[in-house]
């Protein structure tokens, strides 16, 4: 049986040389979990790879302008960005367990360091992505946005037992809501966008996906351009106490690239966690 | 929750603090303590630095592992907070801003 064996960085298929090498945005990623310790088994690398080789494929990772993938157990690691090898900044209580990170619900959160006005998001085009493993224990509570004021913000936001929100620039008057069963079982991944056309939540749990429309249409006001925060609203408030295994903000998609982002970050996090998405 | 209390300018002096032991390790800025506001409370006015069993025990990189306390310099920011026997406990509620409510 042909072996599968990576020498360097380039994937070799017993005696042959498979045209596989692992990709520059892979190599990248790699050198910067080996800076602060880390060194993903060849499996987690190849998980990496084809998460990224498949958005470059279909087109969405040149829309993606941040995306986190915060399962390594310590912060330095989980701070990396996997488009920009920039870091973000944890704050506050914030357990880094293997799989996921989690806020304790009154201090923790996480920084981008970047608002969506300096990634080139507009009032008609963006998007966010969060994956919970396990919804917070109370709501409200932020997966990831900002919020400057009622026409500035954008966020993402377990707002009840029974609702996931999306306010993209303006609060609550063109909401899309996401219905759900319980605080506790809001999990997924779930990839909110803004685009010309419409506003939608994407949700891919394991066997389903479900798509959720909200009003079409231009908002007044501007792009919001305070830092982007995961895990709490950026006026300091609604802090959530869930578990998150990737978070990414970037440009608005559509159904399409909208299906294979949230595929590809569903197979990547299972693949590199051994853990399955509810 | 458990930390210290201190003046806004002193709270940005152990964040700057933090900040530099970073850059002196060679490292971006990816953790803090973090600071909030008060705005209840005996402590009104001023801000909450976390400084828990959490926070001080907090995995930040591997090879070896490393935490808050193992840093030489952490033990020089909490004696410039008074050292940990000035820590307070306060309530999380107390963090809340009642306008937002």
């Amino acid at each position: 049986m042909a072996g599968i064996l990576y020498i360097g960085n380039q994937l070799q298929i017993g005696s042959k040389s498979a045209s596989a090498i692992l990709e520059p945005e892979t190599q990248a990623y790699l050198q910067k979990l080996q800076l602060v310790g880390v060194t993903p088994t060849l499996s987690q690398k190849t998980a990496i790879n084809n998460w990224y080789v498949t958005g470059k494929a279909q087109g969405w990772y040149s829309s993606l302008k941040r995306f986190y993938l915060p399962i390594w157990g310590v912060a330095a690691a989980n701070a990396i960005c996997l488009i920009s090898g920039l870091s973000g900044t944890f704050n506050g209580g914030v357990s880094h367990a293997a799989g996921y990170v989690q806020g304790n619900g009154s201090t923790g959160y996480f920084d981008l360091g970047v608002s969506f006005s300096s990634l080139g998001a507009t009032v008609a085009n963006g998007s966010i992505l969060a994956l919970c493993y396990s919804g917070p224990s109370a709501t409200p509570a932020v997966m990831c946005g900002t919020f400057d004021n009622a026409s500035q913000c954008a966020y993402l936001q377990h707002n009840a037992a029974t609702t996931v929100i999306f306010d993209w620039n303006t609060f609550s008057t063109v909401r899309v809501t996401a219905t759900e069963s319980a605080a506790s079982t809001q999990t997924g991944v779930y990839l909110v966008s803004r685009t010309a056309a419409a506003r939608k939540i994407y949700r891919r749990r394991t066997g389903a996906y479900d798509t959720f429309t909200g009003a079409s249409g231009v908002d007044a006001g501007a792009i919001t351009t305070s830092n982007i925060n995961c895990m709490r609203d950026t006026r300091s408030t609604n802090y959530s106490n869930g578990q998150y295994g990737a978070f990414g903000v970037g440009l608005g998609l559509d159904d399409t690239a909208a299906s294979s982002l949230t595929t590809s970050t569903k197979n990547m996090w299972e693949q590199t966690t051994g853990l399955v998405l509810p | 929750m458990i930390g210290f209390v201190v003046s806004e300018d002193v709270a940005n002096l152990i964040l700057s603090g933090i900040e530099a032991v970073h850059a002196q390790h060679s490292l971006p800025l990816f953790w803090t303590c973090g600071k909030y506001e008060v705005f209840s409370g005996v402590y009104t006015g001023l801000f909450f630095l976390p400084c828990d069993d959490e926070i001080l025990n907090t995995p930040l990189i591997f090879s070896p592992v490393k935490k808050p306390v193992d840093y030489p310099e952490f033990d020089v920011l909490i004696s410039m907070l008074g050292g940990l026997n000035s820590r307070v406990n306060i309530d999380p509620s107390d963090l809340v801003d009642p306008a937002l409510v």
